[in-house]
């Protein structure tokens, strides 16, 4: 019941009015809200892929017109180096930072042990620290422990395995924690081993989680500035640290085409994740 | 032809003792049910025959061949989880497969193999489906098929049947009781359930606190509970504490009950100062008249309770013991709330136990 403006009788709504305030306002309403999010979260990106593409080098809109001047000049050494590093620094500790995790996630989700807590909340630690600290904190390592011949790749490679881990672990263990036990023991009663058991049991089924974290590492890798800052040695540095150092001088649309190139890898290394283990099931929990 | 056997088999857990000196014998074919209520040792005792618990004391033998401490993928048996706990990312036909290819069995003998487990469980056809495609039941059958596909020495069984709705698990236990039958596979079943036990198996054990209290075919345990907890947990039992009399007539064993009515039983006098005459329900008669029969106490009609089949009184004795009786629905047979009635203990029907202490 509503009252007429006019008359101030009470009136019956009409189903008209009804289907407006009732249906179709709180659905567009909400599509309009959706829709405002994804605009916040991608008009940015919308930006860095029209400077990529603009030949001059300020962004005017309208466009000026239709260029791929700044790919080209992302695409040579100067840029490619730093980017084939970021690519197999990220790729390797991605890979070895799972395989370092699998077994810690076992151990912390299906043993109790003495001290179970405190392995817990170190392995996980670089996730609560301030990754610069860590960046220092290895640096400083290096340098007394007379290893700061390992700086370059190899520091690289551990620093970023020791940042990556945690995340490798938090997505293994999510998916042991709801990992029923009677499905190994029917395996077991049918005759398999342990390790056949794992095999074409267990590692299956967590293999979702398994390329979760596998895409988090490589993404943080990918992504990392405040470790890699203080464990680059000079030829071989990372792309954020180029970026970075670029910066420092300048301000050019290549730095937007460098942007997509690298959000292209990202884009692939997704997808090619979901097709073969469909994590993202994983990560929306399916 | 012993398939399986427990000696002497104990398990603790910390400072709880879930199966005490149990010893057991699974003749070829038999179908053996463990019946008791949670927390009995039903399920434990079931995963040692598995293999998942190591016994703390006592042996395990299959067939002939002691397998204490072997671990599950080297003893000789089939199971059938709870949960069914199949195999997520397998169809039912590779779920069906898996204890076959882990034998390394051919592969055209597995094609054969599981095609026929599946038609045995009527599920023929569905190979290519995952579990998650399937309904209950049939997730139910593929379990089945998966622990009978290897043809085990024995056939493990964990309340397979509780997470089906009433009316599957009534089909379901018939059916399973007759794939049982025609493949003549040795089954160790584990449930709270009495009536599933009564209805499937040929010998039924009932377990309290890790002991066994009875072991029988489902007729002795029903007519002749061999202890007041037996009496107490299948079925629905009075129980009326008594004393013996010192003077015992010719015709058998009198007790008097502590509302003072005496009552006479078959069979030889018994020792001891507490004694229970336990008589199910159904076997008691109530009549408004006084009746010609022995062992007839006055009584009143306290309540009736409507069960459709039949109609259950609840009759105060004189000395105010309370007795449930079961009598047919057919309406002369009504009597109502506060009536003055008789009720009948036929001497043949009563069983004499030893109190709880």
């Amino acid at each position: 019941m509503t009252r007429d403006r006019r008359t101030g009788a009470e009136t019956v709504m009409g189903p008209r009015a009804i289907r407006f305030w009732k249906r179709d306002l709180p659905r567009w309403g909400f599509l309009a809200l959706v829709g405002a999010i994804y605009a916040y979260m991608f008009l940015p990106i919308l930006v860095v892929v029209l400077t990529s593409l603009n030949p001059t080098p300020y962004l005017r809109l309208p466009p000026q017109g239709l260029s791929l001047r700044w790919y080209a000049a992302a695409l040579t050494p100067d840029w490619l180096d730093p980017f084939r590093v970021s690519l197999v620094i990220a790729v390797a500790s991605a890979a070895l930072a799972t395989l370092l995790a699998l077994p810690a996630a076992f151990a912390l989700v299906r043993h109790r042990f003495p001290g179970r807590d405190v392995v817990a909340a170190l392995l996980l630690s670089p996730l609560s620290l301030p990754a610069i600290v860590t960046g220092v904190a290895i640096l400083q390592f290096l340098s007394l422990a007379g290893m700061r011949g390992l700086l370059g790749f190899n520091s690289l490679l551990l620093g970023h395995i020791v940042l990556t881990v945690p995340y490798a672990i938090r997505t293994i263990a999510i998916s042991l924690h709801g990992f029923d036990r009677s499905i190994e023991q029917a395996a077991m009663n049918l005759g398999a081993t342990p390790w056949r058991t794992f095999r074409h049991i267990t590692l299956p089924i967590i293999k979702p989680g398994l390329f979760a974290g596998m895409v988090f590492a490589f993404i943080v890798s990918f992504n990392n500035v405040p470790i890699s800052l203080f464990l680059v040695r000079p030829g071989m540095i990372t792309l954020p640290i180029r970026i970075l150092n670029y910066l420092e001088y300048r301000f050019d649309p290549s730095l937007a085409a460098v942007n997509m190139l690298s959000l292209a890898v990202i884009l692939v290394v997704v997808t090619v994740a979901e097709r073969t283990a469909g994590f993202t099931r994983f990560v929306y929990s399916r | 032809m012993i398939d399986v056997a427990l000696e002497h088999v104990t398990k603790r857990f910390g400072h709880v003792t879930a199966v005490e000196r149990l010893s057991l014998e699974v003749r070829r074919g038999e179908f053996l049910t463990l019946l008791g209520p949670s927390g009995c040792g039903k399920t434990t005792t079931l995963n040692m025959v598995a293999g998942f618990l190591d016994p703390d004391e006592g042996a395990i033998v299959l067939r002939g061949r002691p397998v204490t401490f072997l671990p599950p993928y080297e003893r000789d048996t089939g199971m059938v989880f709870q949960n069914y706990a199949l195999f997520p990312h397998m169809t039912v036909y590779e779920n069906v497969a898996f204890g076959l290819r882990m034998r390394r069995v051919r592969d055209a003998d597995v094609r054969r193999r599981v095609h026929q487990a599946l038609d045995q469980v009527h599920l023929a056809g569905l190979g290519d489906r995952y579990p998650r495609q399937l309904s209950g039941g049939q997730q139910q059958r593929v379990a089945l098929a998966r622990a009978i596909v290897t043809e085990p020495a024995v056939l493990l069984l964990d309340e397979p049947l509780s997470n089906l709705d009433l009316k599957l698990r009534e089909a379901m236990r018939l059916e399973l009781k007759a794939l049982q039958h025609r493949l003549g596979l040795t089954t160790v079943y584990v449930t709270h359930d009495q009536s599933e036990a009564l209805v499937m198996s040929d010998r039924v054990v009932v377990m309290h606190r890790g002991r066994v209290e009875q072991v029988g075919s489902p007729l002795d345990i029903y007519e002749r509970p061999a202890t007041p907890f037996v009496a107490d947990f299948i079925g629905t039992m009075n129980t009326l504490p008594v004393a013996p009399v010192s003077a015992v007539g010719e015709d058998g064993f009198h007790v008097v009950t502590s509302g003072g009515a005496r009552l006479r039983l078959p069979g030889l006098a018994r020792d001891g100062a507490r004694l229970l005459v336990a008589i199910r329900p159904e076997k008691c008669r109530l009549s408004r008249e006084r009746p010609a029969a022995d062992n007839a106490i006055p009584a009143t009609v306290a309540d009736v309770v409507y069960l459709g089949t039949t109609l259950r009184y609840q009759v105060t004795l004189q000395g105010g013991d309370s007795l449930l009786v079961d009598d047919l629905n057919v309406p002369s047979a009504l009597l109502a709330r506060g009536e003055a009635v008789w009720a009948v203990l036929p001497p043949e029907h009563c069983l004499l136990l030893d109190a709880p202490k």
